[in-house]
C-alpha cells in the first residue's frame, strides 16, 4: 500500500507518454482519454493513501530502494496529501473546461500532465536537489503553456516569467551549495536534524534560507518579486491560467512552508507577517486600476496569496489551521472565477471590462457561477471565503498594523469585484450618454457554449458552498491533518461581532467603489495603471529584494 | 550561406567517426567521464555538422524529421517502462533488476548501461530537432 | 584566485541580465550566470582530493563525485531554458521587428 506514492508522480508521465502518441492514431483521440484517466486514478490512489496516512502519520517511500541519506525519499504527510488532493481535483476540472473549448492540440495535454507531474513531485519530494529538478520541470511547462496561443503579449509574457524565474533559480542553487557545503548530504530532513542538534555557523546558513526564500518565492508571488505574474496569468489561456493562479502559486508557497517548519527558523517566518500584509495592501490598489479583467483577477491572485502569507507568520497553531484554509478556499474560487471570466471571453471574444455590459441576462449560469466565486472572495456568509478570511482576522488580533493593512485590502476586494461585476449588469448611465455605441455593442456576436466549459462551474461552485458550512468541522480536520494535534480552542465564526465586521467590510467597499466611478477616481486610476515595470526594472527588483531581505536577516540576528 | 568545397567533403567525411565517438561515450558511461547526456550530445553535433555544411533540407534525407521524432517519443517511453519494471520485479521504481557483472567491465552495474543508451537516443533526438527546427532555411 | 573568479562572473551574469537591452545579451547573461553556479559546485568538489573519481585499483585520493552529477542535470536544464528562449526571442522578432526591450516596451505603451 504505500507503494502508490510514486504512482501519484507516475501516473501524470505514463499519460503524458500516451498523449504523444496521438498523432499516429488521431482518431481515437488517446490524448484527452489517458489525461482524465490518468488524474481520475491519482485522486483514486490518494483516497486509498488516506487510511494509512491516518495510522503512520508519515508515508516514505525509497525511490530505487537506496535510504537515505543516500538516495531520495518520497515523504507524504498530512500537507502533502491535502495539497495533493487540491491539485488534483483543480486539473481535472481545469481539463474538463479545457476539453469542452475543443481547440486545444494533443500536445497541450502532453504539456498539462507534465505540470501536474512536476507540480506533485516538488510536493512529496524530501530531497533538496530533487526539489530543485521538478521546480524546474514545472516551471518548463508552465512557460510552454504561457505562450500556447502565440500572440504578441503571450510570448512577451512567458519570456519575462522565464528571465526572472531562472535569475530565481539561480540563487535556490546557490542555497544548495551553501547547505551541501556545511553538511555534507543533500537531504531536508537530514540537514534540519543536524542543525538542530549542532548549530553550527549561523550566518551562513540564515543565507542559505534567505537564498531558498527568493529563489522560490518567485514563483509563489510576494512583493518584491511578483513583477512576471500579472502578464503571465492575464495572457495565459483560460485553464492554464486557472491551474497556475489556482494551484502552482500554492504549491510554491507550501515548499517554503515546509523547508521554514523543519528548520523552525522562527524569526523568518515573523517577516512573512509584513510580506504579506504589504502585498495583500499593493496588489489591490493595483487590482482596482486595471481595465483588463484577467489582469485584474492576476493582481487578486498576489493580494490572496499575501492574506495567507501573513497568517503563516503569525506562527500559532490557529494561524497555521487558517492559513492552510484560506489556501484551499482560494485554490477553489480563484479557479471558478477564472473559469467564469473565461467562459463570458471565448463567447464574447472581448477582455475589456468597460466594453461589456448586461451580460448577466445572456449567460445566467455563467453569472450564478461568477456571484459565487465573487461573494467567495469578499467574504461574504455563508460562503467559504467568509469563513477563512475571518480566522484570518482574528488570528491577526495581535499585530494591530497588519490587521488593518489587511482590512483596508478587504475593502479593496470589494470594490474591485463590484467594478468586474459592471459587466453583468445592465449600465443605465452609460446607456444615457452613448445610446448608439451601447447598441452596437450589444450586438457583439455570441458564441455557444458547450456542455464541457459549464459542468466545471457548476463543480466548483458546490465545492465553494460545501467548505464553507460546518466551519469548526473543517477547520479542525486541516488542523489534525497539518500539525497532526487537535486545536483547542476553535473561535465561533458566525458570531455576532464577525457578521457586523463583513458587513462594515461591505458598506465601505461599495462607498470606494462609487468614489472610484467619480472623475477624480478615474485619474487616480489612470496614474495606477501607467505605472509598469518593465524587464529590466523587474530584475533589478528581484535582485534588490535579495539583498533587502540579507540585510533583515543581518539586523535580526544582532538583535536590534 | 556560401558553401565551400572544403567543408562540404570534410563534414561528409568526419561525420561518422563523431557519430560513432558519441555511442562510445554513451556505452562506456560506468567506466569512465561520459555517460547518457554527454554521449548523447556528441551524438547531436555530428548530425549538426551536416545540417551547418548543406543546410537542413538536404540533412533530412538521411535523418528524417519525423523518425527521429519516434527515436525520442519511444526512448521516453521505454525509460518509463523500465522503471515500472523494477517495480513489477518486487522492488521499488528505478530499482535495479538486472544482475551485477564484475566492476570494470562493459555489462555490469545493472541496468545503468540501458538506462544511458536510452537517455543518449533520446537527448541526441531531441537536441537534432531542435536544431532543425532554428535552423530551418525559409 | 578561484574564489575571486566565481564572485566576478557571479555579478557579472546578474549585472549582464539586468542592465542589457538586447534579448540576446540577456540570454547569454543568464549561460554566464548558469555557468558560474556549475564552477562554483565543481570548485568545492574538487577540494577534497586530487584525482578522478574513476575506482581502479590503487587510487585513493578521490574528489567528490556527487557535485558532478548534480551539475550535469544543472547542464541540462540550463540547456533546455536557453534552448526556449532563443525560440521564444525568434517569435518575438517575428512579431515586434526589434530585438532590443526599451523598443518593445515602448511599442506596448503607445499601443494602449
Amino acid at each position: 500500500m504505500n507503494n502508490l506514492v510514486i504512482f501519484l508522480i507516475l501516473i501524470p508521465l505514463v499519460a503524458s507518454s500516451f498523449s504523444l502518441l496521438n498523432r499516429y492514431f488521431p482518431r481515437l483521440r488517446i490524448a484527452e482519454a489517458a489525461s482524465f484517466g490518468a488524474l481520475i486514478l491519482c485522486l483514486i490512489f490518494l483516497g486509498l493513501l488516506f487510511q494509512p496516512l491516518l495510522k503512520q502519520k508519515v508515508i516514505n517511500y525509497p525511490v530505487g530502494g537506496w535510504q537515505e541519506p543516500l538516495g531520495i525519499n518520497l515523504y507524504m504527510d498530512g500537507l502533502a496529501w491535502g495539497s495533493s488532493l487540491m491539485g488534483m481535483t483543480i486539473a481535472l476540472l481545469a481539463l474538463i473546461f479545457a476539453w469542452g473549448e475543443k481547440k486545444y492540440r494533443d500536445n497541450f495535454y502532453f504539456f498539462f500532465l507534465i505540470l501536474i507531474a512536476g507540480m506533485e513531485g516538488v510536493i512529496l519530494t524530501g530531497d533538496l536537489f530533487n526539489m530543485f529538478v521538478f521546480f524546474e520541470i514545472l516551471s518548463i511547462a508552465s512557460y510552454i503553456l504561457i505562450a500556447y496561443s502565440r500572440e504578441r503579449k503571450s510570448i512577451l509574457a512567458s519570456f519575462n516569467y522565464l528571465l526572472i524565474s531562472s535569475l530565481g533559480m539561480g540563487f535556490f542553487l546557490l542555497a544548495i551549495f551553501l547547505l551541501y557545503q556545511q553538511t555534507g548530504i543533500l537531504s531536508l530532513r537530514e540537514i534540519a536534524y543536524l542543525q538542530l542538534q549542532t548549530k553550527g555557523n549561523l550566518p551562513v546558513f540564515n543565507l542559505a534560507i534567505i537564498s531558498l526564500i527568493v529563489g522560490i518565492g518567485v514563483k509563489a508571488a510576494f512583493i518584491p518579486l511578483h513583477t512576471w505574474l500579472p502578464d503571465a496569468h492575464a495572457f495565459a489561456p483560460h485553464p492554464v491560467s486557472a491551474i497556475l493562479s489556482g494551484v502552482m502559486i500554492k504549491v510554491s508557497f507550501l515548499s517554503i512552508w515546509r523547508i521554514l517548519r523543519l528548520f523552525q527558523a522562527i524569526k523568518t517566518q515573523q517577516i512573512f507577517l509584513w510580506i504579506g500584509a504589504i502585498t495583500a495592501f499593493m496588489a489591490v490598489i493595483w487590482a482596482i486600476a486595471q481595465d483588463d479583467s484577467k489582469k485584474l483577477l492576476a493582481y487578486h491572485s498576489i493580494s490572496q496569496m499575501g492574506f495567507i502569507i501573513a497568517s503563516f507568520g503569525v506562527a500559532t497553531s490557529l494561524s497555521l489551521a487558517a492559513s492552510f484554509y484560506h489556501l484551499l478556499n482560494h485554490s477553489l474560487f480563484k479557479s471558478l472565477l477564472f473559469l467564469s471570466i473565461g467562459c463570458v471571453i471565448c463567447s464574447m471574444e472581448e477582455r475589456d471590462i468597460q466594453k461589456l455590459s448586461g451580460l448577466g441576462r445572456k449567460m445566467p449560469f455563467v453569472f450564478l457561477a461568477f456571484m459565487v466565486g465573487a461573494l467567495s472572495i469578499c467574504g461574504i456568509p455563508p460562503f467559504n471565503g467568509y469563513v477563512s478570511k475571518n480566522l484570518i482576522s482574528l488570528s491577526l488580533k495581535e499585530h494591530p498594523l497588519a490587521y488593518y493593512l489587511i482590512f483596508l485590502a478587504s475593502i479593496g476586494t470589494v470594490a474591485s469585484f463590484t467594478k468586474l461585476s459592471q459587466i453583468f449588469r445592465k449600465d443605465r448611465a452609460k446607456r444615457k450618454n452613448q445610446g448608439k455605441e451601447e447598441a452596437s455593442a450589444s450586438r457583439l456576436h455570441q458564441k455557444k457554449l458547450s456542455r464541457g466549459m459549464l459542468i466545471p462551474l457548476g463543480i466548483l461552485s458546490i465545492l465553494c458552498i460545501l467548505t464553507g458550512i460546518l466551519p469548526h468541522l473543517w477547520t479542525a480536520a486541516i488542523s489534525k491533518l497539518i500539525t497532526g494535534e487537535k486545536l483547542r480552542l476553535i473561535p465561533v465564526v458566525y458570531s455576532l461581532s464577525s457578521l457586523t465586521n463583513s458587513v462594515f467590510i461591505l458598506g465601505l467597499g461599495f462607498a470606494l467603489y462609487l468614489g472610484i466611478r467619480s472623475s477624480l477616481g478615474q485619474r487616480i486610476l489612470k496614474y495606477i495603471r501607467g505605472l509598469k515595470l518593465g524587464l529590466n526594472n523587474s530584475l533589478f527588483l528581484l535582485v534588490g529584494g535579495f539583498l533587502f531581505l540579507i540585510f533583515l536577516g543581518w539586523i535580526m540576528e544582532k538583535g536590534l | 550561406m556560401e558553401e565551400s568545397e572544403i567543408v562540404y567533403v570534410i563534414s561528409r567525411k568526419l561525420a561518422p567517426y563523431i557519430l560513432l565517438f558519441g555511442l562510445y561515450l554513451i556505452s562506456f558511461g560506468h567506466l569512465s567521464p561520459g555517460g547518457g547526456f554527454q554521449g548523447g550530445v556528441v551524438l547531436a553535433s555530428g548530425v549538426i555538422l551536416l545540417c551547418l555544411s548543406r543546410g537542413t533540407t538536404l540533412t533530412q534525407r538521411l535523418f528524417p524529421a519525423d523518425r527521429i521524432g519516434l527515436v525520442e517519443v519511444g526512448a521516453f517511453s521505454l525509460f518509463l517502462l523500465i522503471g515500472i519494471a523494477g517495480l513489477v520485479a518486487g522492488r521499488y521504481f528505478l530499482g535495479n533488476f538486472l544482475p551485477l557483472g564484475k566492476a570494470g567491465q562493459v555489462p555490469s552495474a545493472g541496468f545503468i548501461f540501458f538506462l544511458n543508451i536510452i537517455i543518449g537516443l533520446k537527448v541526441g533526438a531531441g537536441i537534432v530537432l531542435v536544431c532543425f527546427y532554428l535552423l530551418r532555411e525559409k | 584566485m578561484a574564489d575571486y573568479l566565481i564572485i566576478i562572473l557571479f555579478i557579472l551574469g546578474i549585472w549582464g541580465m539586468i542592465k542589457k537591452d538586447n534579448l540576446i545579451k540577456k540570454v547569454i547573461a543568464l549561460n554566464i550566470f548558469n555557468s558560474c553556479i556549475v564552477i562554483l559546485f565543481i570548485y568545492l568538489g574538487s577540494r577534497t582530493g586530487s584525482t578522478a573519481p574513476i575506482m581502479e585499483k590503487g587510487i585513493k585520493d578521490v574528489v567528490d563525485p556527487l557535485p558532478q552529477a548534480l551539475m550535469l542535470t544543472a547542464i541540462v536544464i540550463g540547456i533546455c531554458l536557453t534552448a526556449l528562449a532563443l525560440s521564444l526571442i525568434l517569435k518575438i522578432y517575428q512579431h515586434y521587428e526589434t530585438l532590443s526591450i526599451h523598443r518593445i516596451e515602448e511599442n506596448i505603451k503607445q499601443k494602449q
